[in-house]
Parts: C-alpha cells; sequence; structure tokens
C-alpha cells in the first residue's frame, strides 16, 4: 500500500510533462520499460521509476540517468548488456525494469 | 613495465605530502599505483571492513609523497562499504590532494566521480588515463579548456606505457606547493535546489568540524541526497539535530513537488548536467558510437549458445592451470619440508629434549608445511583469477551465471568462488571478495566448504575401493561430489530465506572493455593475494597445529599394555633372519603407536564422543581421526593408518584397506565419506572465513552449521540404512 502513493505520485508527474498524458510502459508510445526495448535500437532514458534511492544512485553513477543514451546489446534470457555511452553494463532485468526509455533514431 | 622510479637519495629533508588515489573500477588505477610506488607498498585492510588498504611512497623532487590507494568506486555515495572508505579516507585522513584517474575513453562517467571529489572542495589532479584509447575511438579532449572549466590540472596519460606518469609527478609537486591551495570549481545544481542547500548550509553553521573538511555545504548536499551516514552523523554530533533533519525532510518535499522527482535524482541529473555541459565545449567526437572491438568480442563470448561451452572450457583451463602444474611443485615443496623434518631428526643429539624435537619436526613443521604446501596451487589459481579479471573476462561470466545463480538466490559472481572450491575451499573463501553485497558474500563463503575439495579426496580414495566393486568406483565418487553441490544450493536458498533475507541485490556490472592483461600487473595482484593467504592464514594455522601436535602427543606418561622395548630387544637378541625381525620390529612399533594414540588427549577424546557418534555408526577410532581431519582432512587417511597400527598409510595402503573392511560395513564406509564432506570443514577454512567475514561469529557458525548438518544426514543415512539392511 504504501509502496503505490510515491509511484502513482510520478506517474501523474510523468503524465503532466507529457501533454498526451500516455501512460508509461506502453510500446507503442514514448516510454516503455527497458527490458521491452529490441536489442540494437538506440533509445534515451526517461526516467527512473520506483526504484529505491539505493538502485537510483547505482544507476547514476553508471551514467543512466536522464538523457542517457542506451542499446540494448544481448537478446537472450538473463540479464541484460546495456550499452550507455562508452560502458558496458550488465544489468538485472528486475532492475531494468525500473528504467523507462524512449527509443530514437 | 615501464618503472619510473625516481633516484632522489633518501634522507634528503623535504616536504612530505600524502596523496589520495582514487577512481572508477577498471580506469587503469592500480596500474598507475604500481607505476607510482613501484615495490614501496603494503597491503592491509581498513579496520573493521574486507576493504583492501594499499598505501606506497615515492620521491619526486625531493618531495616525500605518500600515496594511499582508495578502492575502485564509481561513486561517492554510503551504499557500499568501498565508496564509504573512498570518502572517510578524505574526510578523516586529511590528504593533501586527490589524484583521480579518469578512463578518457569512457569520460562523462569517470567524471561523475571526479565531481564528487570536488563537491568535497579537495585540490585535485585528473589523470586522463588511457588518452590513446580516447583518440583512437575517436574522441578529441580539449585538456586545457577542461581544465579551466573544472579549475584542476589535468594530465594526459597511458599508465601501462608509462606516459604521463612523470608529468603526474611534476604536478603533485607543482600542487602541494601551491598557497593557498587550489579549490575546484563548484557545481551549481539551479535555482531551486540551491536555495535549499542555503537554508541547510545556514542550518548547519555551528554543527561542522572546525577543520573545516567536510564543508557545510557539502553537508548540506549529502543530507539533500538522504545520505544514511551523514543523517547518522548529524543526529549523533549536531546540536540542533531534530530541527536540522525537519528542515532537510522540508526541503525534499519541496523539490519533489516544485521538480517532480526525488532530490537524489534531481542532483544526479544536475551533475551529469555539468559534466555534459564541460564536455560539450572541451571534447569532439569525430565518430558516432558504434560495435567496438570489445563488443565483437561480446557476440561470441556471451553469445546464447556458445557463451557456456566457452565458459565451461575456460574453467577446465583455470583447473587444469592450478591442480596439473601446481601438484608437481607442491611435491617438491613436500619433499623439502619432509627433507627438513628427516634432518633435523638426524641431526638431532641423541636423547636431547625429544619433546622440542617432536614440536619442531611434527608440530611446527609439520603445521607451516602444512601451510605453505598449499601455496604453488594458491598462487596459481590467483595468477589464473587475474588474468581472467584483467582481460575482462571475469565481468562476463558472472554475467553469464547470473541466471542459474540467480534461482539459488545468489549472484552471478558467486559462481567463481564455488568453482574454486572443487580445488580449495581457502582461496574461494578469499574469491568471495568480488561480492558487493555483504548478506551475498556471507551466503556464498558459508556454503563454499560444501563444494568438495582436493583435500577430501584421499578419504574417498581410500574408502572408495575398500568397500565397493569396481563398477562403482566412479559412479560413488560422482554420488559424493553431487551430494555436496545439492547441498550447497539447498543451504544457499536456506540462508537466503531466513539469516540472509531480504531483497536480492540489484544486478549491476560494469562490463570493462576487453584488455591484454599486463605481465606485471597480472603478477602483482597474484602475489599481493598469495600474501595475505600466507601471512594471516599461516600464522593461526600454526598455532592450531601447535594445538592439534598437543593433543596427539600428551600426556607423555602411558602404562603401556605389555613393555614394548623389552619385546623389541628380545626380537633382536633372538638371532632371526633380518629382514623377519625388521618386520617384527615395525609391528611392535606399530602397535605402540597406536596404543599412545589411544592414551594420547585426541584418543581421550576420541573415546569421550563414542557415545555421540555410535548412532552415525562410528567408533573411537573414526573419531579420533576425524579430530585429526580438521587440521586438514587428508589427515584422515592417516590417523586410521595409526590407531589400525599398519605404519605410514596412504589412500591406496592395501592394508588399510583390509583393516577397514574387516572392522566396518560398507554403510559406515560411506557414512564416513558423507560426514566427511559435509561435517565441519578444515581449520584453515575456519580461520579464513573469520578473518573474511571479519567476526569469529560466522566462523563458528559454519563450523557448528555444517557439523550440524553433517549429523543429522549421517544418522538419517546409517539408521535408514540400518534398519533396511543395505549395505550391512
Amino acid at each position: 500500500m504504501t509502496m503505490d502513493v510515491p509511484i502513482s505520485k510520478k506517474q501523474d508527474g510523468e503524465a503532466n510533462a507529457k501533454s498526451e498524458g500516455e501512460a508509461p510502459g506502453t510500446v507503442n508510445g514514448c516510454a516503455m520499460p527497458l527490458p521491452m526495448l529490441r536489442p540494437g535500437q538506440p533509445a534515451c532514458v526517461e526516467c527512473i521509476r520506483a526504484a529505491g534511492q539505493a538502485i537510483t544512485r547505482k544507476l547514476s553513477a553508471m551514467g543512466i540517468v536522464h538523457g542517457a543514451h542506451v542499446m540494448v546489446l544481448n537478446s537472450q534470457p538473463g540479464p541484460l548488456m546495456l550499452r550507455v555511452g562508452e560502458g558496458r553494463y550488465a544489468i538485472g532485468r528486475g532492475m531494468a525494469q525500473h528504467i523507462l526509455v524512449t527509443p530514437c533514431q | 613495465m615501464a618503472c619510473e622510479c625516481t633516484g632522489v637519495a633518501p634522507g634528503i629533508q623535504g616536504l612530505r605530502v600524502t596523496v589520495a588515489l582514487a577512481g572508477n573500477p577498471n580506469s587503469g588505477k592500480t596500474t598507475l599505483f604500481n607505476a607510482l610506488t613501484c615495490s614501496r607498498q603494503h597491503v592491509g585492510n581498513y579496520p573493521g571492513v574486507t576493504v583492501e588498504k594499499k598505501e606506497g611512497e615515492f620521491e619526486h623532487d625531493g618531495m616525500e609523497i605518500h600515496v594511499i590507494d582508495l578502492p575502485g568506486t564509481y561513486s561517492l555515495t554510503a551504499y557500499s562499504p568501498e565508496e564509504l572508505v573512498a570518502r572517510n579516507v578524505v574526510i578523516n585522513e586529511a590528504p593533501d590532494m586527490v589524484v583521480d584517474v579518469v578512463d578518457a575513453s569512457n569520460l562523462e562517467r569517470n567524471l561523475y566521480l571526479a565531481v564528487q571529489f570536488m563537491e568535497l572542495g579537495i585540490p585535485m589532479i585528473l589523470a586522463f588515463n588511457m588518452s590513446d584509447l580516447a583518440e583512437a575511438r575517436g574522441h578529441s579532449i580539449d585538456i586545457e579548456r577542461l581544465s579551466e572549466l573544472f579549475q584542476v590540472p589535468i594530465i594526459r596519460m597511458v599508465a601501462h606505457k608509462g606516459q604521463g606518469i612523470q608529468e603526474l609527478k611534476q604536478a603533485i609537486v607543482h600542487v602541494a606547493g601551491q598557497t593557498p591551495a587550489q579549490q575546484p570549481a563548484t557545481v551549481k545544481y539551479g535555482g531551486h535546489i540551491e536555495a535549499e542547500l542555503d537554508k541547510l548550509t545556514e542550518a548547519l553553521q555551528g554543527s561542522v568540524p572546525d577543520s573545516g573538511r567536510p564543508t557545510a555545504r557539502w553537508l548540506a548536499l549529502k543530507l539533500l541526497e538522504g545520505d544514511e551516514a551523514v543523517i547518522g552523523q548529524i543526529r549523533r554530533e549536531a546540536k540542533n539535530a531534530i530541527d536540522v533533519l525537519q528542515k532537510v525532510e522540508d526541503s525534499r518535499n519541496l523539490l519533489v513537488r516544485e521538480l517532480g522527482d526525488d532530490a537524489e535524482i534531481l542532483i544526479a541529473d544536475r551533475r551529469y548536467g555539468f559534466i555534459s555541459g564541460a564536455c560539450q565545449e572541451a571534447v569532439r567526437s569525430t565518430v558516432e558510437t558504434r560495435h567496438s572491438m570489445s563488443d565483437r568480442i561480446d557476440m561470441v563470448l556471451t553469445h546464447r549458445v556458445l557463451s557456456i561451452p566457452i565458459f565451461l572450457l575456460m574453467m577446465f583451463l583455470v583447473f587444469k592451470l592450478t591442480f596439473a602444474v601446481g601438484d608437481p611443485l607442491m611435491g617438491w615443496i613436500e619433499s623439502f619440508f619432509g627433507w627438513l623434518g628427516e634432518a633435523i631428526t638426524t641431526y638431532w643429539p641423541e636423547g636431547a629434549a625429544p619433546l622440542l624435537q617432536s614440536l619442531i619436526v611434527d608440530g611446527i613443521i609439520g603445521g607451516v608445511g602444512g601451510v605453505v604446501v598449499f601455496l604453488p596451487n594458491i598462487l596459481l589459481l590467483f595468477l589464473a583469477i587475474s588474468i581472467l579479471e584483467d582481460s575482462g573476462y571475469m565481468a562476463r561470466a558472472a554475467f553469464i551465471m547470473d541466471r542459474f545463480m540467480h534461482k539459488i538466490g545468489l549472484h552471478g559472481k558467486s559462481f567463481i568462488p564455488m568453482l574454486i572450491g572443487f580445488g580449495c575451499t581457502v582461496p574461494a573463501i578469499m574469491a568471495t571478495r568480488t561480492l558487493e553485497n555483504h548478506r551475498d558474500r556471507l551466503t556464498t563463503m558459508l556454503v563454499a566448504p560444501l563444494m568438495s575439495c582436493g583435500a577430501r579426496l584421499p578419504i574417498y580414495a581410500l574408502i572408495i575401493p575398500a568397500f565397493f566393486p569396481a563398477t562403482w568406483h566412479a559412479r560413488l565418487l560422482w554420488l559424493i561430489y553431487f551430494i555436496g553441490i545439492v547441498l550447497a544450493i539447498v543451504c544457499a536458498k536456506l540462508l537466503r530465506g531466513t539469516l540472509f533475507k531480504g531483497e536480492a541485490a540489484p544486478f549491476v556490472m560494469e562490463l570493462p572493455p576487453y584488455r591484454l592483461p599486463t605481465v606485471r600487473g597480472v603478477l602483482v595482484h597474484m602475489w599481493e593475494r598469495g600474501w595475505l593467504y600466507l601471512k594471516k592464514a599461516g600464522t593461526l594455522i600454526l598455532g592450531v597445529s601447535i594445538v592439534m601436535w598437543a593433543l596427539l602427543t600428551f600426556p607423555q606418561k602411558i602404562e603401556y599394555s605389555r613393555d614394548y622395548n623389552q619385546a623389541i630387544e628380545d626380537v633382536s637378541s633372538k638371532q632371526l633372519p633380518a629382514e623377519e625381525a625388521e618386520e617384527l620390529v615395525a609391528e611392535l612399533e606399530q602397535a605402540r603407536a597406536s596404543e599412545e594414540l589411544a592414551n594420547s588427549y585426541a584418543g581421550r577424546i576420541g573415546h569421550a564422543f563414542e557415545p555421540l557418534i555410535k548412532p552415525l555408526g562410528f567408533d573411537w577410532k573414526i573419531g579420533t581421526a576425524m579430530i585429526g581431519a580438521f587440521a586438514a582432512k587428508e589427515v584422515f587417511v592417516a590417523q586410521m593408518g595409526i590407531v589400525y597400527s599398519v605404519g605410514e598409510a596412504d589412500e591406496d595402503s592395501v592394508p588399510l584397506r583390509d583393516k577397514l573392511r574387516e572392522n566396518y560395513s560398507p554403510l559406515v564406509g560411506f557414512c564416513i565419506m558423507l560426514f566427511s564432506l559435509i561435517s565441519a570443514p578444515c581449520m584453515a577454512t575456519i580461520a579464513v572465513t573469520k578473518r573474511e567475514s571479519n567476526s569469529w561469529k560466522w566462523a563458528l557458525f559454519q563450523l557448528g552449521g555444517l557439523t550440524a548438518l553433517a549429523y543429522v544426514i549421517t544418522l538419517i543415512v546409517y539408521q535408514v540404512g540400518s534398519i533396511c539392511g543395505i549395505g550391512v
């Protein structure tokens, strides 16, 4: 229950920011969770959603912040191999779920 | 390779400065540290945490420069012990400056750490390492411009080729000579955050340490980020703690309302904003990011089908190197200590202080030898691990195994220690250092002894042929190893579900680009770990060896059931053929040794334990041998040889096997193997667990827990087996 409050708050904030008011996570719209991204498709990090402080900071330190350019490099099950700038990271799918991205050219 | 030690004569009275060497993991920090300090370095641990503390010295221009090698970190938050240590060293040990090693080929992320050091307000030098790689990738960095923007000196270097080392030394001397010390640029966080920072800075006036480091602004920033260590510190030390923390709460809420995000996200965003702003001005990238060489290697090594066979091949090679190359070396060390013991026995003045002789030969040489004998294996294993790590493959191995390890509640990186455990548990437990999460690390450490180590093999090799037909041999051996693996998985799951409950550590790990490891780097790496093993585990093992020796030797005065000396003399006087006489004497001496052992404390303990181990099908003889096995598992075989008076026994000893077959059933034989597999790991393991977990609690828990588990399982197997009449 307590977990829900900040989530919905943040989703609202995001919906306000985008005039379309689209729910995050839809595939055709803007933001989708990182694991849904097609391998090889370049994308921009939209936001880190509903992650704890520990995860947020860890991601920040790796350069996974709003606006970062990312690309998923692998397609097998298990952790994702992610390219962020010149860095390569292995990132668990659970954690990747918190990262919302928009595909770009 | 290039060792750039300046030859300033010692004794020149110069200034002494302390430099903290910081940087991201894989930024080449260790290479630089080695190049700066050459061999003048020492390794220890930071008190209270198992984070390695490396320090070194060098001289330049008559100035003595002391280097503290901070642990490699991406950030300076309080979430991992390494980050906390790095931060605390800068705050508490007040070095004169920080040299931050930056991987210039991955600039923006590496500068994130630099910015956090800048926030601490300490003079800093940026060492732009791997500049050649950055240029090869098409990034051209205007170092002068960047240096202006950050207001810190920047040195271009390629540490592993020795480029830029002299310039860096010069810069250190230069910065140390500046008065007042040069302050790096201040990162501005934008109107809203700055306003809140000002409020908090003001509230903190008066509760800031007199030294001026950390500054009130830094404390305010950390409070706003929700940094637990700083919040705790304020709560303990500040007079107006409640007021300050209330203000922090208000500010955080305000920022969420106004900017729509948590303060820590906003602050991280601004830091990256500052960095990318600077980089836009000073860095030109001519080439679009595309798949690098490293990515192409990854396409093969982490391929969905090929990755597993390649991984298994790599592990096979590691094992091959460790044991095939190590075993002959082990043999040499063993024979050296054997020779040393014999030499002392031979030249020892006849009849003089026999106890002292026994202590030196059996206790000390035997004990030290028992530790040193594993050194080739350990060094080779660490050599292999260093090569895997430095080349970048280790991170891929963890990546590949994560899916499977995750299912048993562990981390991808736990796989490596478990695998090493098949060789020897001691380096396995030391290898858990690569695990960042404390719970993952303890779990791995506690279950690692269940991976059947090499020292247990002699026990199986003795027992299996003694009781079982040849067709079963391989299958039984396989079964024992399999039981160990299954138990390790079950125990890991159990521990993660109970004692080490909690969210699985989020799996994020850098996959560093593949690199050719340098010979020097790999050797230094290997030696550091090997030396730690020798020094620390060695002292404790030596102590316990002496205790074991005493248990087996005392009490001295014993009433023999017959007069052996007399009997031996009788044999000699009987004019028997030499061969027959020798045989009789040997028999008598074995019988005497057996009686002495029965009467020793170890024997008495074995007797005392008999009622307890009877339900497992064990008698006091097995009990005594098990006590010996605590010193080192393979000692079990030799001990059984002594209790059964068959003289020098090894795992191929036919008379010992005959004795075993006469006295025990196959079921008991199986139970001995089972108990040896699961029960109390050897004392070296306990010692190293204590050291690595930093507490006796976990070491004793491992000892007690595994022994209890062994007892219960063996009890069930023996009782069920007896009732059903299997193998009796």
